[in-house]
């Protein structure tokens, strides 16, 4: 009969133990997946304001948006009328088949300041990740 | 007959150390993502801010451009005050500003600086550590 009750109790704390345990494991597996979530949101987001940033620069560099094409396009995309594209992958790299497009949209005002908004896409979800306005002035005369 | 009683109690000793140590490493890991996360949003509102005083600022050179072109001084202008250097603007957009200088030579307009200054404030009292 003692036997019996310490064998019970015996199998009770071993059912507790591993019940206690798979609870643990399953908030810590949903604790590391959030982590992990996070994680890449955040490099998501810092690879968008590298692109925004290198393609405001391209066009405060740029003459013309001939030499903004130049500046950012290789074959990984477009410059429409007054609208470029270009797709870049995870390393930044330009290629027509990245995770990130990059949409400058522009402005051209009667008195020479050209109004930019940069805009960074995930081409996954189809959400704006970032977007930067900008203006260059560029002087009547060419100076 | 008398059996070994089978003792649970190291085993789950054990486990509560393990238990314990993936917890700290689980939380440790969610406020390191939950950090970078934070920084890669300052990092954005820091770049959109700077972009919107480079806004501001080619703003003011195109008024000025046309100012100078009308045979106007650029005083006239709205912030703008005349220094030593020349006619300056400051536009202070977040935690800093951007410093423009212009002078005007014969009616050609020269920008003489285009600085972005930082505004830095401490939060806390910094202590003397040495006289020297």
């Amino acid at each position: 009969m003692k036997e019996s009750k310490r064998s019970t109790g015996f199998y009770l704390e071993t059912l507790l133990l591993i019940g206690a345990l798979i609870a643990v494991l399953l908030i810590l597996a949903r604790c590391f997946s959030v982590a992990e979530r996070t994680r890449s949101q955040a490099e998501t987001l810092t690879g968008a304001v590298h692109l925004a940033r290198n393609a405001a620069e391209a066009a405060a560099e740029a003459d013309s948006t001939e030499d903004l094409g130049q500046l950012l396009l290789e074959d990984n995309g477009t410059v429409e009328r007054q609208r470029l594209t270009a797709r870049y992958n995870e390393a930044l790299q330009p290629d027509p088949e990245g995770s990130y497009l990059v949409r400058v949209d522009w402005d051209e005002g009667a008195a020479g300041l050209i109004s930019y908004v940069i805009t960074v896409e995930d081409t996954g979800t189809g959400n704006d990740l970032y977007t930067l306005e900008t203006a260059v002035y560029r002087r009547r005369d060419g100076a | 007959m008398n059996r070994r009683p089978i003792r649970l109690g190291l085993l789950a000793l054990l486990l509560l150390v393990i238990t314990v140590c993936m917890t700290t490493l689980g939380v440790l890991t969610v406020a390191t993502a939950q950090a970078d996360l934070r920084l890669a949003e300052r990092y954005g509102e820091m770049n959109r801010q700077q972009y919107q005083r480079e806004l501001a600022g080619q703003d003011f050179l195109r008024q000025a451009d046309e100012t100078t072109r009308d045979g106007l001084p650029l005083s006239l202008l709205e912030g703008v005050t005349e220094t030593r250097e020349g006619y300056e603007k400051t536009i202070t957009v977040g935690n800093a500003s951007l410093k423009i200088v212009l002078r005007t030579d014969g009616g050609d307009l020269k920008v003489v600086a285009w600085e972005t200054d930082p505004q830095w404030n401490p939060e806390t009292k910094t202590h003397k550590l040495w006289g020297g």
